[in-house]
């Protein structure tokens, strides 16, 4: 199995996180799995790391509905990020939203791969291990 | 001059004149030679043998002058013969009986007289022998001696006169004085009238006829109608005709009396009319000598009978062709009684009563009027006759087939000196006229009706907006909002702040042009009452398509425009509860599925767990997630209660009441965070709300105002209220956290929304408060700064 190097969950629902946590650990696809509770911790993270030069993660999966910085309000703070980042970073929408407004949303920013629907299966998991690995 | 005294026989002495038979005869050379010689042996410029006659001087011979005659007053003679002796005047401008004498004041001047009478054998004078001259040397006695002479020898011929004339009276015939001068007056007076006249022989030939005939042949020397027949005068058809005629009279006997005759000229130009009349003449043994005939010129007169004739044609034709109508000349009589002089035969036309029965019976045609009408008739009757004005009466009568119509009479009254009074008028069918009025009248009362029972109010104003007119609507509306009442000739200006005017005149001025101004107006009545009004303004156009003003219609519409308000407030409500349902379909695809999705998770980690040490910390977490999913559940049927139960017991409730009941509550938290309450609310404000809701709403917003203060500085909460239309308002300001409204203002209400980190944050009293205040009526607003404060309204209903 291939693996990438971090997978990234940002998501407030702490029981949701600490599930998918131990999935992908069970799956074994990254070396590191790391979570924040809302956007604005995410964003804050992901700016350190910047200016410490650490690697940032592979993959993002990002639900929408979070207080204090919702999944929306992240996207634009990481587009405001992204002329310092160098790596590639492969963003998923993980939201148990149904509305079709977050969807056609989702599709208006070329930096979303694909918007998933909660819950994430093992087998979700490993079709993105697989996408984000072919090269 | 003095009169001429007159002999006292004067009778006497004018019959022996007559017996000489000399006034007024031609002149004899013996007597010219006597008065010559008479002059000669005198030396004398003028001598006379003049006779006296009733009237004149009349010279029989004369020496030295043409007159013939003078009149009796002028005459030297009349004083001769009043004497037996001659008459001597040495100077005659001295002597007052000739001093005014025409021959001494005037031509030929004569100064000196001498005249001997003359007298007949009785001794009656009847005239004088006389000379004249102008130096006034009188006669000698020699000349005067001669004079005698002659005298006797003057006497000697009027013997021998009176003897020849004696002699040849039966036989010459001579004509006397009094015939010639009849002769004489009738040739004066043929000559002078107009009408031809002319004599003809028994062959038809002309022998005398007058100036007017001749200008009537157009002839203008008398030789050249002498002795010519009308056949050679004429010629032709005429003159053939002409000649007939003539004969016809003078071979039968029978005359022609006034007989037209048209009459063309020679060269055919002019026409005349002739009124001819010829009648035979008849000498002393009864046998036609010829004829006499008179010809008058009659084509004026004709002409004229012409044009009478073709006026009374006229006039005829006129009478008995006005349309629907008849002219008439109608007689009253002092006592009452009505003839009809005259009625155009068109009467029969309009009224179906023959003109002759009318005429026949003024009385019948009167008595046709119809009753109720006849007062009025009678006294415009009488008013006309007493101020001699026009008559003119419209009036209902019976036609003949027993149909009512409507007819209009118009006359001019003349009384004149017998009281009788005649009137010229006119009778006028104008029963279609009237019944097209009638309908109008009746259709406009109609639309005044309409118009003053409408619920609409109009009025009616010029295009500067003076008012014309209004209905009883109009006038009840403009009572409610103005104290000046709405009155004709007022103008629209006035019922508006003079801040209006501007937008008024260019309204004004679109309506005019033909666009129509409509407007929905809330009005404050004089009683404070809040009404609405529908206000429409279209410009009217008379029938050429000027604008002849602006027509102001208004409506009340405050129920239309309370229901209306309703029904918006209704739809918001709609749209509230569309929200709710929307939110409550998020809870459903979001906050339920996260926890189904959690458990599936946690049942498929279950199958990949090594030891049960990992499954006891999954079915710990399974209880998290099971209790989790209880408490979403529970506040879904807390939110489904709210929609439900519209009709929540609601009753009047003090608010401070229930704001102390919560600072109660939570009094431990605000002594622990040490916050300052400022509670303004008036202990007077009651609203109506459902008990529970209320210490629920307060708590909820008392509490987050508490929990979300700033770690800064001191929290403070105020407390007022206030009333803003009729609504009591609760406002509740602190000095927290503050929101960023521009990101969070839609969600704010939200379920499961938490805007500020905190763990205990269930993201539920905002939704809950909301739809708990909504269901009583009210409704809420927010303003907030970040790090600032917020302050929340809460609007009672």
């Amino acid at each position: 199995m291939k693996k990438v190097n971090c997978i990234c969950i940002i998501d407030d629902d702490a029981i949701y996180t600490l599930l998918l946590k131990k999935m992908i650990v069970k799956l074994d696809i990254c070396d590191t799995v790391v979570s924040y509770a809302n956007g604005e911790e995410a964003y804050l993270g992901f700016e350190k790391n910047i200016q410490q030069n650490n690697p940032l993660p592979n993959i993002v999966l990002l639900d929408i509905n979070m207080p204090i910085m919702d999944g929306w309000e992240f996207m634009d703070a990481f587009l405001a990020l992204k002329p310092q980042i160098q790596q590639k970073i492969a963003i998923y929408i993980a939201s148990s939203s149904i509305t079709i407004e977050d969807r056609e949303k989702a599709a208006s920013y070329t930096d979303i791969v694909e918007y998933l629907n909660k819950p994430v299966v093992t087998a979700t998991l490993q079709k993105i291990i697989q996408e984000q690995t072919l090269d | 001059m003095l009169a001429v005294p007159i002999p006292s026989n004067e009778s006497e002495r004018l019959n022996a004149l007559s017996n000489y038979a000399l006034i007024d005869t031609a002149a004899e050379s013996h007597f010219d030679t006597l008065v010559t010689l008479a002059a000669q042996i005198c030396n004398a410029p003028i001598a006379l043998f003049s006779l006296i006659d009733e009237q004149k001087q009349w010279f029989k011979a004369k020496y030295g002058t043409n007159v013939t005659e003078t009149d009796r007053n002028s005459s030297f003679g009349e004083y001769t013969i009043l004497q037996q002796t001659p008459l001597e005047v040495v100077n005659l401008e001295t002597d007052v009986r000739f001093a005014f004498n025409p021959w001494v004041i005037g031509s030929p001047f004569v100064r000196y007289y001498y005249g001997i009478p003359v007298t007949d054998k009785q001794g009656f004078a009847i005239g004088s022998l006389c000379v004249l001259n102008t130096t006034g040397i009188p006669l000698t006695p020699l000349q005067k001696q001669q004079l005698q002479y002659l005298k006797q020898q003057l006497d000697a011929l009027l013997e021998l006169h009176l003897t020849k004339t004696a002699a040849q009276l039966p036989i010459l015939e001579q004509p006397n004085a009094s015939l010639i001068e009849e002769r004489q007056l009738l040739h004066t007076l043929i000559n002078n009238i107009p009408d031809a006249i002319y004599i003809k022989d028994k062959e038809a030939r002309k022998t005398i006829f007058n100036h007017a005939d001749l200008a009537f042949l157009g002839i203008d020397n008398v030789e050249d109608a002498l002795g010519k027949t009308d056949l050679e005068l004429f010629g032709g058809e005429k003159g053939a005709s002409s000649y007939a005629d003539d004969m016809h009279v003078i071979t039968t006997g029978n005359a022609i009396y006034n007989r037209e005759e048209k009459i063309f000229s020679n060269d055919g130009s002019n026409c005349y009319w002739m009124l001819t009349s010829k009648v035979p003449i008849y000498n002393t043994k009864g046998i036609i000598s010829g004829l006499v005939g008179i010809g008058r010129n009659i084509t004026e007169h004709k002409n004229i009978d012409k044009i009478l004739s073709d006026r009374e044609e006229q006039l005829h034709l006129l009478a008995n062709n006005i349309p629907n109508g008849a002219i008439y000349r109608l007689l009253e009589y002092p006592n009452g009684h009505l003839e009809y002089l005259f009625v155009s035969n068109s009467i029969e036309d309009i009224t179906g009563i023959a003109a002759s029965d009318i005429i026949k019976d003024a009385m019948m045609f009167k008595s046709k009027i119809y009753p109720p009408d006849l007062p009025l008739f009678v006294s415009k009757a009488n008013e006309a006759k007493a101020n001699n004005h026009i008559f003119d009466c419209e009036f209902r009568q019976y036609h003949q087939n027993g149909e009512l119509r409507w007819y209009q009479s118009r006359a001019i009254p003349k009384t004149n000196t017998n009281g009788e009074v005649v009137w010229d008028g006119i009778f006028i069918d104008i029963t279609q006229h009237k019944l097209v009025e009638l309908a109008l009248q009746q259709s406009e009362n109609n639309l005044n009706t309409v118009f003053e029972n409408t619920e609409v109010g109009y009025i009616f104003m010029s295009p500067q907006l003076a008012f014309i007119s209004f209905n009883t609507a109009a006038i009840h509306f403009t009572a409610l909002e103005h104290t000046l009442p709405l009155q004709v000739g007022e103008n629209l200006y006035h019922y508006y702040p003079k801040e209006h005017h501007e937008k008024l005149t260019l309204v004004t001025k679109q309506v005019l042009q033909g666009q129509v101004f409509e407007t929905d107006k809330k009005i404050i009545t004089l009683q404070g009452e809040e009404k609405w009004f529908h206000i429409k303004l279209s410009h009217v156009a008379n029938r050429t398509q000027e604008v002849a003003g602006i027509l102001m219609a208004m409506e009340d519409i405050t129920t239309r425009k309370k229901d209306e308000l309703e029904l918006k407030k209704s739809f918001n409500l709609v749209n509230e509860q569309n929200k709710r349902l929307l939110n409550f379909s998020y809870i459903v695809s979001h906050n339920l599925r996260s926890h189904t999705s959690n458990i599936q998770s946690i049942a498929k980690l279950m199958d990949f767990a090594d030891s049960d040490e990992e499954r006891n910390e999954l079915i710990s977490h399974l209880k998290t997630v099971s209790n989790a999913l209880d408490e979403t559940m529970h506040h879904l049927n807390e939110v489904v209660s709210i929609q439900n139960h519209v009709n929540i017991n609601v009753q009047s409730l003090s608010l401070l009441e229930y704001i102390h009941k919560t600072l109660d509550i939570l009094k431990d938290d605000i002594q622990t965070k040490n916050v300052i309450v400022r509670n303004l609310v008036p202990q007077n404000v009651a609203v109506l709300f459902n008990p529970a809701y209320l210490e629920s709403v307060i708590i909820n917003f008392l509490s987050n105002a508490i929990k979300y203060s700033h770690p800064q500085r001191q929290p403070e909460i105020e407390l007022t209220c206030y009333q803003s239309l009729e609504q009591w308002v609760l406002q509740i300001s602190d000095n927290g956290l503050g929101m960023d409204l521009k990101k969070h203002g839609e969600k704010l209400f939200g379920l499961y929304k938490t805007f500020h980190g905190f763990s205990n944050s269930r993201g539920i009293g905002l939704f809950i408060t909301k739809n708990q205040i909504e269901a009583m009526g009210g409704k809420i607003e927010v303003l907030s700064q970040v790090n600032v404060g917020t302050t929340f309204k809460i609007y009672f209903k």
